[in-house]
């Protein structure tokens, strides 16, 4: 079986580049593998020794030569690295089956680069239209018009990327879902994000602090990867110096919260951590991979929250599991989904800080909670290897092969409409209209509205004319 | 006469924004009434304009959002649909006064006063849109009256649709008298191009006798009027009065020789049942629609072709013989008895 291989690899600094890496040796043990890498790519030596590597540009030659029985798309939200694959996928999914490993479902910002920042409005309104009917249509009108922001996380836009796959891999139940909520009839297969223990630093927490320098006394809580809103960093420093604002001077000294990762350019870190807050916490910033491993395993307790989520399994979180760390975790989205006993769980409501600092104290009073949760995470992590993951992978490309199969046919309702068609118009105005006064999916109106234009006979207008 | 007894009731009127003519007078006037008689009564307006073919059925649609079953709590106990898109509007007790349609695309489709082509893929849709608006909001009412036959007929040609006639009284309705027969015919009303006051202006210029006219109104035909007056060298017997006030209106009446109004293929026309109430003849054309119902040539007014000349030719008649302009304005007023608002009320609310 003759793979094409689209993804991000190192040395591109990307967390798919790494899952790649990890995956393919054991993934060639089922099928020949062709790396299909973007303009300027070179990927490191090891694998361009290992295997086959053609550029994107060739692609079509290729296809049209017969050289792939199956094609491997990798998606992420990243530009920098997806908009390629993105393309690639739209344009030839019809000449072998399509396999799309979608490592998260929220798109938006991909599909809106590719598109709308491309110079291309027509494209992004399409994309809109097709993934979301005249209501997404006209939101996206919107969007262009006027620059009104949109949430991408009601308008995930993964739908162009399924419609053109013939089967799509996710690494969580949470994505799976939400994948088949709009797209029932897509082939979802879920396949854990796997760790390769071999990969971990095989210190101890003794050791770890050693090497870096941290006290054996001092308690250690926090968090890790790339810091944005999304990992609700006012919560974590409000319940960190409560927290600690409980305990005996002595102990309170010791108490600290690293911060380990870049920080997002995007991201108001002065606003987040006013100067009260900041007692006891460290800015670690950006580190090596060893350096950050390192980290992983030095700290007492990690916090990984995380608000909203784009269905992505976070590869750190992952990572200190793998090393026995006890993570308290947000109940949501794929984290949700990790069994209660290798994490804590803090529910994100307004008890979120109180449940965060309860939390806090437990582990920190108690060394056999924290061993046990780590044991459990440790154990849990380590069935999803590597190999396991490629012989998933592979089983879905056989059948994709031996199956032939396809992307479902679009279904027929998003068909574009044609110009002169006043009942469309009209639909697409009162859509625009009920979008800009704020009306969302769910709103009861909506029902009402369809009803009334049915029951004024509009639908049914100037049938004639329009065929 | 109807007790209301505090029912309640809306009257549901298309507004048609910064202008006023016949249909706002008899919305106010029915309100009026209906008060009058006990009922609790509001007005419900919504405004019509379509500077595009879309926005006709938004605004059909806008008025079937609307819902009038209740109001604070309270049942509406009857609405009442007037002009399109109005009578959309919901309701399990709805009538409609039918004043008119979207006469565009239906009895004006073809002539200069409707830029509908129904070859156009467009205005093909937009005119079936209206269509199935009709059969629906028309269609489901309990009881559909129109203010005239002509109306009437219309919708049964139209749509296949059977209404009653349920004549409006005017707004002066009680308060016009007859005076003198005087030099000069009068007309009013919005100075529009389907009005045709242009025709009686042309008249004058025919005719024998310095037959005078007055012309109360306002409107966008007003300047092309001044100067057709001047070109045909007739400017010193017409008066342009503009707008006039309720006690004008009945002096200009109670004065006059006859009342004009020959509008293209009208509704129904107010102007004809005032003139009469004010025992004048009236003056009008074979063309006039709805003004025929109640205008008999030669019994209470005189209906001509719709030409100047033959038009001057009655002008001309009444001015020679005061008498039979009397014996006319007798008649018109013993044809329009009927039409009063305790018979409207009574059929609309029963």
């Amino acid at each position: 079986m003759r793979v094409a291989y689209a993804s991000p690899l190192p040395p591109q600094r990307s967390g798919i580049a790494d899952y790649s890496a990890e995956l393919l040796p054991h993934l060639a043990r089922h099928c020949e593998l062709t790396l299909i890498v973007d303009e300027g790519v070179t990927p490191l030596p090891e694998l361009a020794a290992a295997f086959a590597v053609a550029p994107a540009r060739r692609l079509p030659e290729l296809f049209a030569r017969g050289a792939f029985d199956v094609a491997l798309y990798h998606l992420g939200n990243n530009r920098d690295f997806h908009s390629g694959i993105y393309q690639r996928l739209l344009a030839h999914s019809q000449r072998v089956p399509a396999v799309l490993v979608l490592h998260e479902y929220v798109l938006h910002h991909l599909v809106r680069d590719v598109t709308l920042h491309a110079g291309d409005p027509d494209g992004y309104v399409e994309a809109m239209r097709w993934s979301y009917g005249r209501s997404g249509e006209a939101t996206a009108r919107r969007v262009v018009s006027a620059g009104v922001p949109l949430d991408p996380f009601r308008y995930p836009l993964f739908e162009p990327a399924v419609d053109a796959a013939s089967a799509v891999i996710v690494h969580n139940r949470t994505t799976a879902e939400r994948v088949l909520a709009s797209r029932r009839a897509a082939r979802v297969f879920e396949v854990p994000l796997h760790l390769s223990l071999a990969g971990l630093p095989t210190t101890n927490r003794a050791e770890a602090r050693r090497l870096l320098g941290i006290d054996a006394a001092d308690f250690v809580v926090a968090t890790f990867g790339f810091l944005t809103e999304a990992k609700r960093l006012p919560v974590l420093l409000r319940a960190f110096a409560r927290w600690r604002a409980e305990l005996p001077r002595a102990r309170a000294e010791r108490a600290r919260l690293q911060l380990v990762g870049e920080l997002s350019p995007h991201y108001d870190f002065g606003r987040a951590a006013p100067p009260d807050l900041r007692a006891g916490v460290e800015v670690v910033g950006r580190l090596p991979l060893d350096r950050f491993l390192l980290h992983m395993a030095a700290c007492d307790v990690a916090v990984n929250l995380r608000h909203p989520t784009a269905g992505e399994t976070s590869a750190a979180l992952v990572r200190l599991l793998g090393l026995g760390t006890p993570v308290v975790v947000s109940r949501a989205g794929a984290f949700a989904e990790i069994p209660d006993g290798c994490c804590a769980k803090v529910d994100l409501d307004e008890h979120e800080e109180e449940l965060l600092l309860a939390t806090l104290r437990a582990l920190a009073a108690d060394d056999g909670l924290r061993a046990s949760m780590g044991e459990n995470a440790r154990r849990y992590v380590g069935a999803h290897t590597p190999e396991r993951s490629a012989a998933a992978y592979a089983d879905v490309l056989r059948r994709a092969v031996d199956e032939r199969w396809r992307a479902a046919p679009t279904p027929a309702p998003l068909a574009p409409f044609p110009a002169h068609d006043l009942f469309a118009e009209l639909v697409r105005d009162v859509a625009a209209e009920l979008a800009d006064a704020g009306a969302g999916e769910g709103e009861a109106t909506l029902p009402e509205i369809a009803a009334a234009l049915v029951e004024l006979g509009l639908d049914g207008a100037g049938k004639g004319a329009r065929q | 006469m109807t007790d209301g007894g505090g029912r309640r009731v809306c009257i549901c009127a298309t507004q048609v924004l910064f202008a006023w003519g016949g249909a706002e007078i008899l919305v106010e006037c029915l309100r009026d009434q209906l008060r009058l008689r006990g009922f609790e009564v509001d007005v419900v307006t919504q405004p019509f304009a379509w500077p595009t073919r879309l926005d006709i059925p938004k605004a059909g649609l806008a008025w079937r959002m609307l819902d009038l079953r209740q109001v604070g709590g309270r049942r509406v106990d009857l609405v009442i649909g007037t002009r399109f898109p109005s009578y959309l509007v919901r309701h399990p007790n709805k009538v409609v006064w039918l004043i008119h349609q979207l006469r565009q695309v239906y009895d004006l489709l073809g002539t200069g006063y409707s830029d509908f082509t129904p070859h156009d893929a467009r205005d093909a849709t937009a005119i079936e849109m209206v269509q199935a608006m009709d059969r629906r909001g028309l269609g489901e009412a309990r009881k559909v009256f129109t203010i005239s036959g002509n109306v009437a007929a219309r919708l049964a040609r139209h749509n296949g649709i059977e209404a009653k006639v349920l004549y409006p009284p005017p707004r002066l309705d009680g308060r016009l008298r007859c005076g003198p027969f005087g030099d000069a015919v009068f007309t009013i009303g919005r100075l529009d191009e389907i009005k045709r006051v242009e025709l009686l202006v042309r008249a004058l210029s025919h005719t024998t006798h310095p037959v005078r006219a007055r012309i109360a109104g306002t409107g966008p035909q007003r300047e092309a009027l001044v100067a057709l007056a001047a070109k045909l060298g007739v400017t010193d017997r017409v008066d342009f009065l503009g707008f006039v006030t309720d006690e004008q209106v009945v002096e200009e009446y109670a004065g006059s020789l006859a009342a004009y109004y020959a509008p293209y293929d009208e509704d129904y026309g107010f102007v004809t049942v005032e003139a009469f109430q004010a025992g004048k003849p009236m003056v009008t054309t074979a063309d006039a629609g709805g003004v025929l119902e109640l205008v008999r040539d030669g019994e209470n007014g005189i209906v001509s072709a719709p030409e100047p000349r033959a038009i001057a030719a009655g002008l001309d008649r009444l001015w020679a013989d005061r008498d039979e302009a009397r014996r006319m304005g007798e008649a018109g007023r013993e044809r329009v008895r009927e039409i009063a608002w305790d018979r409207v009320i009574a059929e609309l609310t029963a």
